[in-house]
């Protein structure tokens, strides 16, 4: 650890006391059946709630920004502090010891993945007109690329995007698109040339989500909650300045947004969700429901907890690596596919305590109120890549197993079998 | 017991009736005339094993919510009680008591599987002094004590009931409990199985068309192995229910088959709902998707007179203190 | 001492022990000490010593060791792991090793440790009976304070190289509660080799008759000294699993690119690309766990209490190995089944690991325990 981190470290903590608190020592006092009866995974928060939530989160990040760690790993010019990853990670790490807005709305999306493509393929006033306004909290992006028909195989996405005068028009259908309501732009990924390889006739633009033509609706998730959005774009003009990158090139511009997708390890451990899937918490359920003797039940939680704790440490592990200055190694996918394990197990284990209870609303607390959790964890399987996808990538990149063969990427788009037909 | 079997052609026959019946019910019909045209009653004397499971497999099917259990558990309680004063319905235990009726000298608790109009009488299983008893209730004297039930399974008719006791006793019956608990039991498994059916079928078509990376996802051995996978679950469930009805003359009305197949489709839900749901990706989470009506009633109907944990637990614990290890299938 | 040792340095302790037992436990030669009367071999075990000083390298400097510390004897372990080398390395280094170092007895340790660190004494620790728990109330083998001084008698079961073994170090009760014994004699003492699952571990049962013992620590401090022992020397075998189930990932792997069936490698069919990926995930959470235990009986800052992070490492690294060498052998096919292959040495060594200090039913009692509930 050199010294220079040292000051950073100093400087962040000086920032934070001054302006936030830190979190209680977590856990030992839990006093079941008090507070409020939520264990949600998603958010259930009713329009105006969320819609403050969006507000203290602008806020928050506008005070980072006006603090210097807006954009850590930013160029100057746009308002960027110009360190590393590790910096950054750093940050994130301390200021999870406080008790500080969810940002998630901001950071995960705009500022995570679609800044640095802005930055990386945008002209040179495009970039001056969105980057310092995204990072100071005021400008949310929503990222338009998952269609009905291209999930898993993004590739195939059919939206189309045809030259018009000196700009484009779109007209397609997005889906699963977060934060699409609160977005003032989106980053879509349009077909503009089916002739070509499937690859090959993408190209990237930015869209005003305010523009007419777009359409947000929301999408209602079997957990009841709508934290989705499909997004219809008809006949959406765009000017040429704000494509990213050149025309028929947008995949790798795709891949900088991908590639970007930050490894959240250690991030993850917050939310109720995980406060519910804890030992302590976990302890309490059993307690009163008079399981905590019982031995099947013991070796269920003890399962879960070993599991549970060793996530932990192998984010502790690859955070302190990182402090290091050492790279993130796989450590992120696996910690990504065992939070899902571990959740999902979480819940059908207490589903299994409260029983009947989480079918039937009896008033009691701690019972009913998993059902919105377990209703969630498919979700943890499925969206921001499945989790067979995560494997075929574990085991491609890291084992070096062989690709799936006789998936054709030559063939013109045009030509290509797809869901839904219309190309 | 029984009279004439079902051969195969006839059971397919009434499973075509019985499916175009069933729609017609989902969209408002009722069920109980549309099954007398049927002339359903004949055929349930004939062949009670093939009856039943093909009506509550086809009940599962179409995700109908109706009392058609009622008539199930009823038949093995009308004999135990005063004759009916018209049409009869039953208090079920409440899922979170399993098949334990409350007691008589507390308030009521219990679902009923629908709402109480044409309804004159309620068969309310209570427990006195360790024994079952059969009070019958006025259908008035409950309305007030019941809503629709808040819970999981939105698309169901099933009201929860508590409250106030009204006064009165009733036969005590508990043979005929047993009897009534062990024939609903088989009843659920067939309905479990039943929405299990139509969740693969769904899953199945949906990875068929489903086209990514140039081929449809069913040719993915990470899809095809949990659609298997899930087949196999609910084919188990199916033959250990056929195996259940064997044993249902016998003396406790085959409790403890009927246990252990409702037991196994209890499962075989829990794993079938969890690779549907996987397979069907991101369309599966959507509430536009039918799947999900499919997992919370598969749920819901593992929670009545029992789930199959608690099933799997009560059975161990019987077996731990000694009791008789009765074979679901003599070999 | 540990925490100046680098990530490079720990790199190159572990390319030398690796070189080291890849020329000499090979699977031809772990092969042939299985069938062997003593279970190892005695020429390596003194190269061990000499060429590269393992069994010093965690003892301390005034008994002859070299001062290292627990993250230095992971990777050392974690290496073993990988080629089953038979060895009584756990019994003398890490149970027997960190019992006299628990006992706090300054003339045990002078008596015993630099023997051990010399590589010239091999020792174990003998705690359970018949049942096989490892606890030290209820013992049925008692230890009499006589006129010739102390005796033991009873009988002490699935002793880890109990049957070679030149130091005993007993767990038995006295007047004044457990304490443990040194035996060091033959007198009075029988040693039953008890066939063994798997043959590149190998477990006694030890009778006592009368047997001369020299008490070891104060009389009646057993409790604390086996509960400590119990933390380093599952924290020990968490590392052992890792190797071995990094070593059946890596076999699958290989195997997975080479092995063609319907004109393409094996590996590229999703259901074995995906187990691939899980014995992967479980391998790199098992591989956190032992580190972080690890860590922690070090010392290192910020990391969690050791007696937490080695149940945790216990759990997690048994399960974990039972999991990735049972996938080994679907991977491999019908091949994997074979006596051949070596697939079922690394089954029956993880299966071993998992079962040899109790088995799931008291690695997650003690996690509890450990974790306050």
């Amino acid at each position: 650890m050199s010294g220079e981190m040292d000051v950073f470290v100093a400087e962040v903590r000086r920032f934070l006391d001054a302006n936030v608190t830190r979190q209680a020592t977590s856990g030992t006092e839990l006093e079941w059946g008090t507070g409020p009866d939520q264990i949600a995974y998603f958010s259930t928060d009713p329009p105006d709630v969320d819609a403050a939530k969006v507000a203290e989160a602008r806020s928050w990040q506008r005070r980072r920004h006006e603090a210097g760690f807006g954009w850590i790993t930013g160029p100057p010019e746009y308002g960027g502090r110009g360190l590393s990853t590790v910096h950054d990670l750093v940050y994130d790490g301390i200021e999870a010891e406080y008790e500080v807005p969810d940002t998630g709305v901001l950071s995960v999306i705009g500022l995570g993945m679609i800044g640095p493509t802005i930055l990386a393929h945008a002209q040179g006033h495009i970039k001056d007109r969105y980057l310092p306004a995204m990072y100071s909290g005021e400008v949310i992006a929503c990222q338009l690329f998952s269609e009905p028909g291209a999930g898993s195989d993004l590739a195939s996405l059919a939206t189309r995007a045809v030259r018009d005068g000196d700009g484009w028009v779109i007209t397609g259908q997005k889906v699963w698109t977060s934060i699409a309501q609160h977005a003032h732009i989106g980053m879509a990924l349009c077909r503009t040339d089916p002739d070509q390889p499937k690859h090959k006739g993408i190209t990237a633009f930015l869209i005003d989500m305010s523009a007419p033509g777009v359409e947000v609706r929301p999408l209602r998730q079997m957990s009841g909650g709508a934290d989705f959005n499909e997004v219809f774009l008809t006949d959406v003009r765009v000017p040429d300045d704000h494509r990213l990158g050149e025309v028929d090139d947008g995949w790798r511009v795709a891949l900088t947004t991908l590639m970007n997708e930050r490894a959240t390890v250690g991030g993850e451990g917050a939310g109720p969700a995980a406060r519910a899937v804890s030992l302590p918490f976990l302890t309490a359920l059993l307690k009163a429901n008079g399981r905590l003797e019982d031995a099947a039940s013991r070796r269920r939680l003890a399962e879960l907890v070993a599991d549970l704790t060793a996530t932990e440490y192998l984010n502790h592990q690859a955070l302190r690596r990182m402090q290091a200055g050492r790279q993130p190694g796989p450590e992120a996918s696996v910690s990504k596919l065992m939070y899902a394990q571990n959740l999902t197990r979480g819940a059908h284990f207490a589903a299994e305590i409260v029983g009947p209870r989480l079918i039937a609303d009896t008033g009691e607390w701690g019972a009913y109120s998993w059902n919105e959790l377990l209703l969630s964890t498919p979700a943890l399987r499925i969206l921001g890549g499945t989790e067979e996808i995560m494997k075929n990538i574990l085991a491609e990149r890291v084992l070096g197993l062989p690709k799936e063969p006789g998936i054709d990427t030559r063939s013109p788009f045009r030509e290509l079998k797809r869901s839904g037909g219309t190309a | 017991m029984t009279g004439t079997a079902l051969d195969a052609a006839t059971t397919e026959l009434l499973a075509g009736s019985l499916r175009e019946l069933l729609a017609s019910v989902s969209a408002g019909g009722e069920l109980g005339p549309a099954l007398d045209a049927l002339g359903w009653a004949e055929v349930l004397a004939d062949d009670p094993a093939t009856a039943t499971t093909l009506l509550f497999t086809e009940h599962g099917r179409a995700l109908v919510s109706s009392r058609a259990l009622d008539d199930v558990l009823l038949a093995e309680l009308d004999p135990a009680l005063p004759p009916a004063a018209g049409s009869r319905a039953l208090l079920y235990p409440h899922p979170a008591e399993g098949a334990d009726p409350a007691p008589l000298d507390g308030p009521l608790w219990g679902v009923l599987l629908g709402p109480l109009h044409g309804v004159d009488e309620v068969v309310v299983p209570a427990t006195a002094e360790g024994r079952t008893v059969l009070v019958t209730v006025a259908a008035t004297d409950l309305a007030a004590a019941g809503g629709p039930a808040t819970g999981f399974d939105l698309g169901s008719t099933w009201h929860t009931v508590a409250g106030p006791r009204p006064p009165g006793s009733g036969p005590p019956a508990p043979e005929a409990w047993t009897r009534a608990v062990a024939a609903g039991r088989r009843a659920l498994a067939a309905e479990m199985i039943g929405v299990c059916e139509s969740a693969l079928t769904l899953a199945t078509a949906h990875t068929t068309d489903r086209v990514q990376y140039g081929r449809p996802i069913a040719s993915f051995q990470a899809v095809r192995h949990r659609l298997a996978e899930a087949y196999v679950a609910v084919t188990a469930a199916r033959a250990v229910l056929d195996a259940a009805w064997t044993a249902a003359g016998g003396a406790d009305g085959g409790g403890w088959a009927a246990a252990a197949a409702k037991l196994q489709a209890g499962r075989a839900q829990a794993q079938v709902m969890r690779h549907a749901v996987q397979v069907c990706g991101a369309m599966g989470l959507s509430q536009e998707s039918e799947l999900h009506r499919h997992v919370t009633r598969a749920a819901a109907l593992d929670a009545l007179l029992g789930g199959h944990m608690a099933l799997a637990e009560s059975a161990g614990a019987a077996l731990l203190a000694g009791a008789d290890v009765h074979p679901v299938v003599e070999l | 001492m540990s925490e100046t040792t680098t990530q490079s340095e720990l790199d190159e302790l572990r390319g030398s022990v690796r070189e080291f037992l890849a020329a000499k436990s090979g699977e031809q030669q772990v092969r042939r000490l299985m069938e062997s009367e003593g279970g190892y071999d005695d020429t390596v075990w003194r190269q061990m010593t000499e060429q590269l000083g393992l069994q010093s390298l965690a003892l301390p400097t005034e008994h002859g060791g070299d001062g290292y510390g627990f993250v230095e004897l992971r990777v050392v372990l974690e290496e073993m792991g990988r080629t089953l080398l038979p060895s009584p390395f756990l019994s003398t280094v890490v149970l027997a090793g960190s019992a006299l170092m628990a006992s706090g007895d300054a003339a045990a340790q002078a008596a015993h440790l630099p023997g051990i660190a010399g590589g010239k004494t091999t020792a174990t620790l003998a705690v359970a009976e018949a049942d096989g728990a490892w606890r030290t109330d209820g013992l049925a083998t008692e230890a009499v304070r006589t006129d010739a001084g102390w005796r033991l008698r009873g009988e002490k079961c699935f002793v880890l190289d109990g049957a070679t073994a030149d130091l005993l170090l007993v767990v038995a009760r006295t007047v004044a509660g457990p304490g443990l014994f040194a035996v060091t004699g033959d007198a009075g003492l029988t040693r039953t080799p008890l066939r063994t699952l798997d043959p590149t571990r190998r477990l006694a049962r030890l009778t006592f008759t009368d047997t001369p013992a020299v008490p070891v620590g104060r009389t009646g401090s057993a409790g604390p000294i086996v509960d400590r022992v119990l933390d380093l020397a599952t924290a020990a075998l968490a590392a052992e699993q890792v190797g071995g189930a990094r070593a059946c990932l890596e076999a699958s792997v290989a195997y997975a690119r080479e092995r063609v069936q319907f004109g393409r490698p094996i590996g590229s069919f999703q259901a074995v690309k995906h187990r691939c990926a899980d014995m992967f995930t479980r391998v790199q959470l098992a591989a956190s766990a032992a580190a972080e235990a690890a860590n922690a009986i070090a010392g290192v800052e910020g990391a969690p209490p050791a007696g937490v992070a080695a149940a945790v490492a216990h759990v997690v690294c048994s399960e974990a190995f039972m999991f990735v060498a049972a996938e080994n052998i679907q991977v491999h096919g019908g091949i994997g089944f074979t006596w051949e292959h070596p697939a079922h040495l690394y089954f029956r060594r993880a299966k071993s690991s998992q079962l040899l200090f109790g088995g799931p039913a008291v690695y997650h009692e003690r996690l509890l325990d450990r974790m306050g509930v």
